[in-house]
C-alpha cells in the first residue's frame, strides 16, 4: 500500500465482511479494507465479482452478513447509524440512470444539498459552483432525461459534489465516456482532495489516481501484487 | 430560458417564454380548479354549462392550445362517456318524447344525458388546460404548500415517476426485441416471449426503482421532496383570480335566473 494516509485512523473500515443475495451464495465472503484520508483506492475485479455490492454495504444499502463495518470512527449497524455515513459518503451509481430524477439539471444538483437542510438560496449558490468548477454551466436549464449517457454521468457526479461529501465511492466514472469527457473527468478525479474508492476497469484513470489497488475476487478483497503472483 | 446570475432570485425557475397560464403559480391553479369544479357541479340550464364551456374553450385558446388539440380533447372525453350519454335518455323516467315498443325516450333523460356532455367536457377540459402543464414536481410541491397532504403529494411524484421508469424499461425491451428480428405474430413463439417480456418488465421495474430509492437515500432523501425555487404570486395570477371569479359569478348569478333544470 502506498504512504497516503497509512499511520491514522481510517475513514472507513471493513473487517471480514460477508453478504450475500438472498438464499444465494456469498458474494462478498470475507472482505476487510481501510480507506485513510486523502488515499484514492482503485478496486478492480472480473464482471459479477461483487464490486458494486461492496460500495452499497460501505454506505448501508446492503446489510451485510457478518462482519463490521466502520465509518468515521463508529461502528455502523441500524439504518439510522448509516444516516450520517450517507451524508458524509457521495456514492456515483453505476446506472447514473437511476440516479437522476428532477426536471432540471439545477434541481437535480440542489437536490442534495436541501435534503440536508441548506436554505433555497444556499442550494442555489452550491449548485451553480459545481456547475462552474465541472465547466457544466450550459446545462443548467436542460431535463437530465434527454442527456446523452455521458453528460449524465457528468451530472450525476455533480450532483454528488454538491454534497460536499469527505469520502467518494465512484462506481465506474468513465463508463461510456468518450475519450475527451474520459480524460477530463480523470483529470477532476485527480484534482480532487477527498479519500475516495474508485470501481472501474479503466488503467488510465487507475494509473493516473489511485494511490492502491485492490482486486475483488472469489468474495475478497486482494492486495493486486498478491493476486498477480496468483495467489 | 437564459441562464444567468443576473436574473433577479424570485424569477428564477420560472419560464418567462411560456404561455401566461403557465406562469400562473400551481397553488393558485390547483385552488381555481377546486373552486370551479365546486361551483360547476351546482349548475344547471343550457345556458350556463353552455357559456362554462364556451368559456373553457375561450381560456384553453388563451393558454396557447390549439384548436385541433382542443376539439381532440373533446372527443375523446365524448367518446369514453358515450354509454352513459347513450344510455341516459331512454333510462330515466319521466315524459316521453318518443318510444318505439318497449323503449321509452324521456325528456328528462335527454335532458340529463346533453347537460351531462356539457359539464364532463367543460370539467376535463378545465382542469387540463390549467394542470396539463404542470410536471410532478410543480404539482408535488403545490399540493405540499395548500398543505393538502405531504404523503399524497410524495405519492403523485413517485407515481408519475415510476409509471415513466416502466415506460422507459418496456421502450428498452422493445428496441431490444427489434434488434434481434422478433415480428410478434398469433403463434405459440409470439405469445411466450410476449409473457416473458411482461414478466421481465415487472422484474426490471422493481429491481430499477429499488436503485432508484438507494440512489435517492445516499442524497438524503428523507421522505420530502425540496424545492429549489421560491413560490411567487404575480401579475398572472391576479389576472387569472379575477377573471376566474367573474366568471364564477356570472354563471351562478344566471344559474339562479334561469332556475335549475
Amino acid at each position: 500500500m502506498a504512504e497516503v494516509g497509512t499511520g491514522r485512523h481510517p475513514l472507513i473500515e471493513l473487517c471480514d465482511v460477508h453478504f450475500a443475495y438472498g438464499q444465494q451464495d456469498e458474494i462478498l465472503s470475507g472482505c476487510s479494507l481501510a480507506l485513510f484520508e486523502k488515499q484514492k483506492l482503485g478496486v478492480t475485479g472480473p464482471i459479477g465479482s461483487g464490486k458494486t455490492t461492496l460500495l452499497w454495504v460501505i454506505v448501508g444499502l446492503l446489510r451485510p452478513r457478518s462482519g463490521t463495518i466502520i465509518a468515521f470512527g463508529k461502528e455502523r449497524v441500524k439504518e439510522s447509524d448509516f444516516y450520517e455515513v450517507r451524508r458524509r459518503v457521495g456514492l456515483l451509481f453505476q446506472q447514473v440512470d437511476d440516479q437522476l430524477f428532477c426536471p432540471t439539471v439545477i434541481e437535480e444538483l440542489a437536490f442534495g444539498p436541501l435534503n440536508l437542510g441548506k436554505s433555497q438560496e444556499e442550494a442555489w449558490a452550491i449548485a451553480n459552483e459545481v456547475l462552474t468548477e465541472l465547466e457544466l454551466e450550459g446545462y443548467r436549464w436542460r431535463c437530465p432525461y434527454h442527456l446523452s449517457a455521458g453528460e449524465k454521468r457528468l451530472i450525476a457526479l455533480a450532483s454528488v459534489f454538491t454534497m460536499k461529501p469527505d469520502v467518494l465511492l465512484l462506481d465506474e466514472p468513465t463508463a461510456e465516456l468518450d475519450e475527451k469527457t474520459r480524460k477530463r473527468v480523470t483529470q477532476i478525479i485527480a484534482q480532487l482532495p477527498q479519500a475516495m474508492i474508485i470501481v472501474s476497469h479503466d488503467e488510465d484513470l487507475l494509473d493516473s489516481v489511485a494511490h492502491a489497488r485492490l482486486v475483488l475476487q472469489d468474495g475478497k478483497l486482494w492486495d493486486e501484487d498478491y493476486s498477480r503472483r496468483g495467489g | 430560458m437564459e441562464a444567468s446570475q443576473d436574473v433577479p432570485w424570485h424569477l428564477l425557475g420560472k419560464d418567462t417564454e411560456a404561455p401566461w397560464l403557465e406562469r400562473v403559480d400551481p397553488r393558485t391553479r390547483l385552488l381555481g380548479v377546486f373552486f370551479f369544479c365546486c361551483v360547476l357541479a351546482f349548475l344547471g340550464g343550457w345556458l350556463t354549462l353552455g357559456l362554462a364551456l364556451g368559456g373553457t374553450i375561450g381560456l384553453a385558446i388563451a393558454a396557447d392550445w390549439h384548436p385541433r388539440k382542443i376539439l381532440l380533447q373533446l372527443l375523446r372525453v365524448s367518446a369514453a362517456i358515450s354509454p352513459l350519454l347513450l344510455t341516459l335518455p331512454w333510462s330515466t323516467p319521466g315524459e316521453v318524447f318518443w318510444s318505439a315498443g318497449p323503449l321509452r325516450v324521456t325528456v328528462e333523460g335527454m335532458t340529463l344525458a346533453g347537460q351531462t356532455f356539457l359539464k364532463v367536457n367543460t370539467l376535463v377540459l378545465f382542469t387540463t388546460a390549467c394542470l396539463g402543464g404542470l410536471d410532478q414536481f410543480r404539482l408535488g410541491h403545490a399540493l405540499v404548500e395548500l398543505r393538502i397532504s405531504p404523503k399524497l403529494a410524495l405519492l403523485v411524484i413517485l407515481v408519475s415517476r415510476y409509471l415513466y421508469l416502466v415506460y422507459d424499461e418496456y421502450q428498452r425491451m422493445r428496441r431490444v426485441l427489434k434488434v434481434r428480428g422478433f415480428r410478434p405474430r398469433l403463434n405459440r413463439h409470439s405469445l411466450r416471449t410476449l409473457g416473458r417480456v411482461v414478466a421481465w418488465l415487472v422484474v426490471k421495474s422493481a429491481e430499477r426503482s429499488q436503485r432508484i430509492q438507494a440512489a435517492m437515500k445516499c442524497r438524503g432523501f428523507s421522505g420530502k421532496f425540496p424545492k429549489l425555487f421560491p413560490s411567487q404570486i404575480g401579475p398572472e395570477d391576479r389576472l387569472f383570480v379575477s377573471g376566474l371569479v367573474a366568471v364564477l359569478a356570472l354563471l351562478a348569478l344566471l344559474g339562479a335566473f334561469a332556475g335549475l333544470p
